[in-house]
């Protein structure tokens, strides 16, 4: 790999090791996981149950600290950031999407979605987070709480959530593990087209090679390590 | 639409996150709030009535001074200094017995009170029907005096109005009932009816004698410009020697108000409890908060919110909630007085100003804040130092949670130390409410010491296959997470609580219905002169050859000074102060009275004739610093008498024999007019005929049945422990609903476990028996544990501050241990019971 290309990479992992103490003893969880992804690239990460998908996913967004080795995001070295600090680079450079949505039940749709901008002190939160929810299709359904929408919507409502930042990195876990067939085809539509349109990095987590191999490069995790790291034959979002 | 960004961004996030409903912030609304309640009420109330009695200061005192002198009238000398003070009326009063003219057999003992036509100087005297005071009590020719009387003596003695009474040896005719007598308080404690006579006829009765008690009090209106402080200064500096009290307005009440304060201070430390007990509830409802918002806390801190800011949402909520539950503890409390002002009307026995009292609700309002603080600290400081991978993690709860920040800890254990200082500094006997405090923490410590022992106990416990409820109920007392703790603390406070008021209204109820009445007398008989004390006692020995007569002489007098220095009450210790404070009575001995125990010094022999030696009691001279060898200077009827300190004396007052803290060497009053008292013990039979040969023969001699003097003590007990009970009952309440709220915080992981048992064939009746065993067991636990920590905090109650033995009724302890139980089933299945009813299926479908 070219050093211009590593030097501005918006999420670079090196010799990554994570380790969690528990009552029964001490768990390794990722052995010596180094990665990186370049600007606007999207990157499918797959493996079996246990493989340290979902972990990867937490370190990179800052919210799991590694044992051993370095996580990047967006230029910054997590490993020396206080919790703060962590959240001030999540707030300013990353999205999430999560399996299980994560919206707030009390909030309405364009809370949601404006709470990050709202975290950054951004005037403009909730013109801006209208306009991110209307880019979701969900212009009528400003007002409504999580509760009030099918799953389906409360994950539009988690992608405007994620893009409407403009971040350098948008990590997936799962985005469409509770939903049915249709509806998980048209989230990763929305996603895929946001991704592109946007031209931020997408780190997308699944166990579905299919849904994987939508993305440039797919990175296969087994037992903690990185077994396979190989470029999809179809472009992003194809 | 888009929303004004006015206020700050936690605020906003928290108001948000409200709008789900309060969920788990009901239990900490309901726990602070009747804490809160009870403090203010209490607070208020105790105001109120203070209020009351300060705006009446000067109708309740009858003047704006009050000179007393016992047994005899002012000089010419000190009659001319009171009359150049303003205008004056004379006031006597003494007690004395009366019976209908008609029947001889009826007696009752009542005060006796003498005015002249001016009385009162402040606020009227009102009697039922037409005729004013002055009329009623008018002489009218060809009939005898009038008198006027309280409504009570009309039933006591079967007699209305225009029946005529015999007082000593005057009679009287009833004109009226008294409808409302102003200065009612500021008299001496009454133990009878109110008589009312005008002065003249006082002289008729012939019960001034030498010695007799009779309190003569000058009431003075003074003009304007003159405080009564100065007035006083004047009368003491002018005739020093008087031995005269006198009393301004802010003294009308101080008996009254001694009264109040010791009973606002048990409300209070009730109160208190009631908060430590909600407390549990407190930081057990912010707990099951913080864990019911894990997913808005993790998506919180996954979208770029600091710690802090999730930190200060969290303590926003908590702020809002106690903000709530302070404003509805103190509107409640502060609406109090209003309300029993509204309820009781004129049956409320004291002066109350209805009004908003900001003083006692800035103390109730202190109080729940810092123990809002104090018990949602530790967990609001845990959610903050928890990583977001903690809340995002599924399953995190397995993993060990960081250690809590000393400076958190320092910060728990300062807010801890403030709550304690503020309930010792405001307390009005700081050293009672300091033992109340380390006795409640020891109580709380002790609960869950003892819960912690059930559960590693009930670990170690071989337990038995079948039946296989007994298992699962028994499993569940010792799981890691159950509810036993909170169960046995919260349930086991709020009862201790209970226990303990119970068992020292008990002992004193005991004490006094039955232990007393074994050695007290029959009767005490006061005004006894010298030439009547043998008649008396030969007229007790014909009527009741078995009765026992100890007889004292005994004047009244007033300490003035200890080796020459005047006698200063702050100097003297708190539970000495009573010694000092007013009339005391003294009595000659030759040996060393029945009852007593020397502690100091050498009794005087039994002829001595030198000198006056003094003899007090121990925790008097303990009190007032004295040494053997101090003299001591007591003022009676004006004159001054001194002598020495020769010993000190233990005396067992319990007994109600013929005790006096003040005993002198014979001869000291020698010349002194003097009266005897005697006691009188005989079976209950002769009472009648005693009352009979001492009532008839001896007009002037007062009888004290001790009888009633007992069921009146008692009755007044009985007001006392049912207002103290009262709050003690919210304390019970608050445990209970701890005790509920932590069960239904188990309820979603006994849906799962229910539904998993019965997949695995578990019955209904297996499954509630297991619970009832749970439950059963957590109950019992605290109902003996609390019966043991009530009994013990009664004794020692009991023991060191009313002097009183314990009586403990095992039928009320194992009526407490059942509630217990019963209050621990109940609110136990109330909580969980839904887990009996539910389906599998939906549940199974749902995972």
């Amino acid at each position: 790999m070219e050093d211009s290309w590593h030097d501005t990479a918006p999420l670079q992992l090196e010799g990554v090791h994570l380790s969690l103490k528990g009552p029964a003893g001490e768990v390794n969880i990722l052995k010596g996981v180094s990665f990186q992804a370049a600007p606007g690239e999207s990157v499918g990460v797959v493996g079996p149950s246990g493989s340290g998908k979902t972990s990867l996913l937490m370190l990179c967004a800052g919210l799991e600290r590694a044992t051993r080795g370095s996580v990047r995001l967006a230029g910054h070295d997590l490993g020396p950031l206080s919790e703060d600090a962590l959240a001030r680079l999540r707030r300013d450079h990353l999205g999430i999407v999560f399996q299980s949505f994560h919206l707030i039940a009390t909030m309405t749709a364009l809370e949601n979605v404006a709470l990050p901008l709202e975290l950054s002190g951004r005037p403009d939160a909730f013109d801006r987070a209208r306009d991110a929810l209307a880019a979701v299709g969900l212009g009528p359904r400003l007002d409504h709480r999580p509760g009030q929408l099918s799953g389906g919507e409360q994950q539009r409502v988690a992608l405007a959530r994620a893009f409407v930042i403009n971040p350098r990195v948008l990590l997936a876990d799962e985005p469409t593990g509770n939903l049915d067939g249709d509806t998980g085809a048209l989230i990763m539509s929305l996603l895929f087209d946001l991704h592109a349109r946007s031209g931020t990095t997408l780190v997308l987590v699944t166990h579905d090679m299919a849904l994987a191999q939508r993305c440039q490069r797919v990175v296969t995790l087994r037992d903690g390590q990185i077994q396979d790291d190989t470029r999809a034959l179809a472009g992003a979002g194809a | 639409m888009t929303k004004p960004l006015r206020l700050p961004l936690s605020t906003r996030l928290a108001l948000r996150d409200l709008r789900g409903g309060l969920g788990s912030f009901r239990l900490f609304l309901a726990c602070l709030f009747l804490g809160i309640l009870t403090l203010a009420g209490a607070g208020s109330f105790d105001r109120a009535v203070k209020a009351g009695l300060a705006d009446n200061a000067r109708t309740l005192l009858g003047g704006d001074l009050a000179v007393r002198l016992l047994h005899r009238l002012p000089t010419d000398a000190e009659q001319a200094s009171l009359d150049a003070l303003g205008p004056t009326t004379r006031v006597a009063e003494l007690r004395t017995m009366a019976r209908p003219e008609a029947d001889a057999t009826r007696r009752v003992l009542v005060q006796l009170k003498a005015v002249d036509p001016a009385y009162p100087l402040v606020g009227t005297l009102t009697v039922q029907g037409p005729l004013t005071l002055a009329q009623a009590l008018a002489a009218v020719p060809g009939e005898p005096p009038g008198a006027v009387v309280a409504p009570t003596l009309a039933a006591r003695l079967g007699v209305g109005v225009g029946d005529r009474l015999r007082i000593g040896d005057a009679t009287v005719v009833l004109r009226a009932f008294i409808a409302h007598e102003p200065d009612a308080l500021a008299g001496a404690f009454q133990m009878g009816p109110r008589v009312m006579i005008a002065a003249d006829t006082l002289a008729q009765t012939g019960l001034i004698r030498p010695g007799s008690l009779v309190e003569y009090t000058t009431l003075i209106r003074l003009p304007q410009g003159i405080s009564p402080a100065t007035a006083k200064a004047t009368l003491t500096r002018a005739h020093p020697e008087a031995g005269w009290r006198i009393r301004g307005p802010d003294e009308a009440s101080t008996g009254v108000q001694s009264f109040l304060d010791r009973l606002v201070l048990f409300l209070v430390l009730v109160g208190l409890a009631t908060l430590l007990v909600g407390g549990i509830g407190v930081a057990n409802a912010i707990t099951a908060h913080l864990e019911g918002r894990r997913p808005t806390l993790a998506i919180l801190k996954s979208v770029g919110a600091s710690s802090g800011l999730v930190y200060r949402v969290v303590l926003t909520q908590v702020a809002l909630m106690t903000g709530l539950a302070l404003a509805l503890g103190l509107g409640l409390g502060a609406a109090l007085p209003a309300l029993a002002i509204e309820a009781l009307g004129d049956a409320l026995p004291l002066p109350a100003r209805a009004g908003v009292y900001p003083g006692a609700l800035a103390l109730a309002a202190g109080f729940g804040m810092l123990s809002a603080l104090l018990f949602t600290w530790i967990p609001l400081a845990r959610a903050r130092a928890l990583p977001a991978a903690f809340l995002l993690r599924p399953g995190a709860e397995a993993l060990l949670p960081p250690p809590l920040p000393w400076r958190d800890r320092g910060a728990v254990a300062l807010t801890a130390l403030a709550l304690v200082g503020l309930a010792v500094a405001t307390a009005s006997d700081p050293r009672l409410a300091g033992w109340f405090v380390a006795g409640t923490l020891a109580a709380f410590a002790l609960f869950r010491g003892v819960a912690a022992l059930l559960m590693a106990g009930v670990r170690r416990l071989p337990l038995p296959a079948r039946p296989t409820a007994l298992r699962l109920g028994l499993a569940a007392v010792a799981r890691p997470g159950a509810s036993t703790p909170t169960v046995v603390v919260s349930l086991g406070l709020g009862l201790s609580v209970l226990v303990t008021i119970a068992v020292v209204e008990r002992s004193l109820n005991a004490h006094i219905a039955q232990g007393l009445p074994e050695r007290a007398p029959g009767f005490f008989l006061l005004d006894i002169q010298p030439d009547q004390v043998d008649p008396v006692r030969a007229a007790i020995e014909t009527s009741a050859p078995t009765a026992t007569l100890q007889m004292a002489d005994m004047v009244r007098g007033r300490l003035l000074a200890v080796n020459g220095v005047p006698i200063n009450e702050e100097t003297v210790a708190p539970d000495a102060r009573w010694a000092v404070r007013g009339d005391r009575g003294f009595t000659t001995a030759a040996t060393l009275p029945t009852g007593s125990t020397l502690v100091r010094g050498a009794w005087w022999p039994a002829d001595y004739q030198g000198p006056p030696l003094f003899s007090v009691t121990e925790d008097i001279a303990r009190g007032m610093a004295l040494k053997l060898g101090d003299t001591i200077t007591v003022t009676i009827l004006g004159r001054a008498l001194t002598g020495t300190l020769a010993a000190t004396r233990r005396v067992d007052w319990t007994s109600l024999g013929m005790n006096f803290a003040f005993v002198v060497s014979p001869g000291a009053f020698a010349g002194a007019p003097r009266t005897w008292i005697a006691t009188v013990h005989a079976p209950a039979a002769e009472l009648g005929a005693i009352e009979q040969a001492v009532g008839g023969g001896f007009s002037n001699v007062s009888i004290i049945d001790v009888r009633e003097v007992l069921a009146q003590v008692g009755a007044i007990l009985g007001q006392v422990s049912r207002a103290v009970q009262g709050a003690a009952a919210l304390t019970l309440v608050t445990g209970v609903l701890v005790l509920a709220g932590a069960f239904a915080a188990t309820q979603r992981r006994r849906l799962r476990e229910a539904v998993t048992l019965k997949v695995l064939g578990a019955t209904r009746p297996t499954l509630a028996a297991a619970f009832a065993v749970e439950y059963g067991l957590m109950g019992l636990a605290a109902g003996l544990i609390a019966s043991g920590v009530g009994v013990g905090a009664a004794w020692a109650i009991l023991r060191f501050g009313l002097s009183t033995p314990l009586v403990v009724a095992p039928g009320g302890i194992a009526a407490l241990v059942s509630l217990a139980l019963v209050l621990s089933l109940a609110t136990g299945f109330a909580g969980t019971g839904r887990a009996l009813g539910i389906r599998a299926a939906p549940l199974l479908r749902d995972a």
